[in-house]
């Protein structure tokens, strides 16, 4: 009797969350490995398994290797500049500074507004001719690049956007986190004389470093589903060289209707992705300090 | 020359309208143990920091071995911290935590292996040098705060409160060590607490501190035996000192309730309002009738000692006798007072009236 009413509160709270984690995710994963490993094009109802060829595919198509490069690139270089512009912004705006809120909610205000609506703006901004970036450079007598219309500059100036959209909400949880530094280990490291970047490397980088592996695993799994801000400047271009996996998993699935290729992409990335967060997990024993 | 020399040192907060110390005088001696007591707000700590650096002086001089050093940096004043909640890095070892300041000063490793070994020796941490701040016990934390202040050979030690987050017993423990480490180094050191006990037990000389102002300067003994003020007088010293109320007449010292205490032995003059001043040890149980009953609320065995608390001329007292003494509660026992051992007070200023040691002498 008891056992029977351990399994059935077991069921209630263990259970009845799990139900949508089911329908949601587990139901389409399996759906999406299974259609991997076919050729459906999306319409037909007919269509052939083809075990591992999309795989085949996928690992000897030069498309890919492009996307999966441009892909740890925009990863890196969203994430590792987010997570150092957000500690430094919360370092400068410290408790205590007048009018604090206001530049808090300053920082604060692209991580709220709609990633659409943002890259139409810089769109516009990064536009070579009439836009307000190469304006301002031209004052200032300096080079003038094509950004979104070069094939070397459209990612870096998709990953500047990004950067731009995140910090302020890096931002946000670091100044939670510096507030929970004890005052003392500073003062201590005023009298022993430490350094600016001494106290960075002994007090503020090691006790603010669980919020860092949150931050950084929350941000490299949002790098790796990035597309709002690549679709609405690039599409991907010029010449794929904004093209991430997720965007190219795009494409394949609603430009080509090469279901199979696209899903088999798909379950590349939440590899990648798993693999990605639990590498972090596991190495964050090493520099996380609770 | 003093080792360290306040001249008129003010503080006021920023944030904060009053000032928190008003004119701080004090000359400290190279080697001498001063300790800094009041109670909790008296503004201990804020004095202990201006002197570390960490907070800065209103007004008023701090001179450091003949140097002013009031718009010197705190690392630059050559001095050593322990804090009252350790201030350990929760991320290093007890071996990287000691060797903090010598690794910021980019010593040798090899110098600084020396050191912090040697240091872990004299505090018996040999043994704990892996381990992390947290997989240690209160007192090893503190005596890693310890290492780390002594492995610099600084010129001043600062103490905060350094003993009161231990039990009570830790805390007798670690009073001897840090005395004794006093006794082996004999760094110049200023030791804060609110702790009367510890002030009157490891001081060389004890400031005694009020709502900013020193209310007494003086050696443990000079302290408890001839407090300058009332205040001194009730803080210092367990049981505290007993107070009655009274007046002093052609140097016969009386209680308000009209009975005579006895004859002072020095003439101070006509006194209308005097707080009367004794020890729990200056007053006996009496064989006879005194006219100073006491009723007896509650007694305790301390072991050598006997406390008898009670009530007497409408006040509070403790008396102090031996164990063998037999009273009972609620009993009304006749108090005989030591006239030689009491202290008066202006009733208005707090002030004494006479010193005590003089008169003795
Ligand atoms: N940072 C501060 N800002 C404003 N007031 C303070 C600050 N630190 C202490 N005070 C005030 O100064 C007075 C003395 O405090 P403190 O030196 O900490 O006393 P203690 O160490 O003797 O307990 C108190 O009234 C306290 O409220
Ligand atoms: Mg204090």
């Amino acid at each position: 009797m008891i056992r029977l009413k351990k399994a059935g509160k077991l069921f209630i709270f263990l259970g009845i969350p799990m139900i949508p984690l089911i329908v949601f995710w587990f139901v389409p994963m399996i759906v999406s490995l299974w259609l991997s490993l076919t050729d459906w094009d999306y319409i037909s109802p007919t269509f052939n398994y083809v075990g591992m060829d999309n795989y085949t595919y996928a690992f000897t198509s030069d498309d890919f290797y492009q996307a999966l490069k441009n892909t740890v690139v925009f990863g890196v270089f969203t994430v590792v500049p987010t997570i150092i512009i957000g500690l430094l912004l919360a370092m400068l705006l410290r408790e205590g500074l007048k009018g604090i809120t206001f530049f808090r909610s300053l920082m604060f205000s692209p991580w709220i507004t709609p990633m659409v609506a943002m890259s139409i703006v810089w769109a516009w901004i990064y536009e070579p001719d009439i836009g307000l970036l190469n304006q301002v450079l031209g004052w200032l007598h300096l080079p003038q690049p094509e950004w979104l219309h070069s094939s070397s500059s459209a990612l870096w100036s998709i990953i500047i956007v990004t950067v731009w959209k995140n910090a302020g909400w890096a931002m946000l949880f670091y100044s939670d986190a510096l507030q929970k530094i004890p005052r003392d280990l500073y003062e201590v490291s005023n009298l022993e004389g430490s350094s600016w970047w001494q106290k960075m490397r002994t007090v503020v980088i090691p006790l603010v470093s669980p919020t860092t592996l949150f931050l950084g695993i929350m941000l490299a799994i949002e790098s790796i589903q990035a597309y709002d801000q690549i679709q609405v400047m690039t599409q991907g271009g010029p010449s794929g060289s904004t093209r991430t996996l997720l965007y190219m998993y795009y494409q394949m699935a609603f430009e080509q209707f090469n279901m199979g290729q696209a899903t088999a992409i798909s379950t590349i990335i939440v590899i990648i992705t798993g693999i990605l967060a639990l590498t972090m997990f596991y190495a964050s024993k090493r520099w996380v300090h609770y | 020359m003093p080792k360290i020399k306040m001249t008129s040192i003010k503080k006021k907060y920023d944030n904060k309208g009053e000032e928190v110390i008003h004119d701080f005088n004090l000359d400290i001696e190279e080697n001498e143990f001063i300790v800094f007591v009041g109670p909790s707000g008296c503004g201990k700590s804020t004095t202990l920091r201006m002197i570390a650096g960490l907070e800065s002086i209103t007004s008023g001089e701090l001179w450091m071995d003949g140097k002013l050093v009031n718009d010197v940096q705190a690392k630059d004043r050559d001095i050593a911290m322990v804090f009252q909640n350790y201030a350990l890095f929760p991320h290093y070892n007890v071996y990287d935590n000691i060797a903090f300041g010598l690794k910021m000063k980019k010593y040798k490793r090899s110098f600084i292996k020396e050191r912090v070994e040697q240091a872990a020796e004299i505090l018996g941490l040999t043994k704990y040098l892996k381990r992390k701040p947290k997989d240690l016990s209160g007192g090893q934390r503190q005596r890693v705060a310890l290492g780390r202040a002594i492995v610099r050979d600084a010129h001043i030690f600062l103490m905060d409160e350094p003993l009161s987050n231990l039990d009570a017993k830790l805390r007798i423990q670690m009073r001897k060590e840090i005395i004794n480490l006093h006794r082996r180094l004999g760094t110049t050191t200023i030791y804060v607490t609110h702790d009367q006990t510890e002030a009157m037990t490891m001081a060389s000389r004890i400031v005694v501190l009020n709502d900013g102002y020193i209310e007494q300067i003086g050696t443990p003994e000079q302290v408890y035996n001839n407090p300058q003020s009332k205040f001194v007088a009730e803080f210092m010293g367990s049981p505290p000192m007993n107070f009655l109320e009274g007046s002093v007449k052609g140097n016969q010292l009386m209680l308000d309730s009209g009975e005579v205490l006895g004859e002072l032995s020095q003439s101070i003059g006509d006194v209308e309002k005097v707080d009367i001043g004794i020890r729990s040890e200056n007053i006996d149980i009496a064989a006879h009738d005194t006219g100073i009953n006491m009723t007896v609320n509650h007694v305790e065995l301390m072991g050598a000692d006997l406390h008898i608390h009670g009530n007497a001329d409408g006040k509070e007292i403790v008396i102090r006798v031996v164990p063998s003494e037999k009273v009972a509660v609620n009993e009304q026992v006749s108090l005989r007072v030591n006239i030689d051992m009491v202290h008066l007070f202006d009733a208005n200023t707090g002030k004494a009236l006479f010193d005590r040691e003089k008169v003795n002498a």
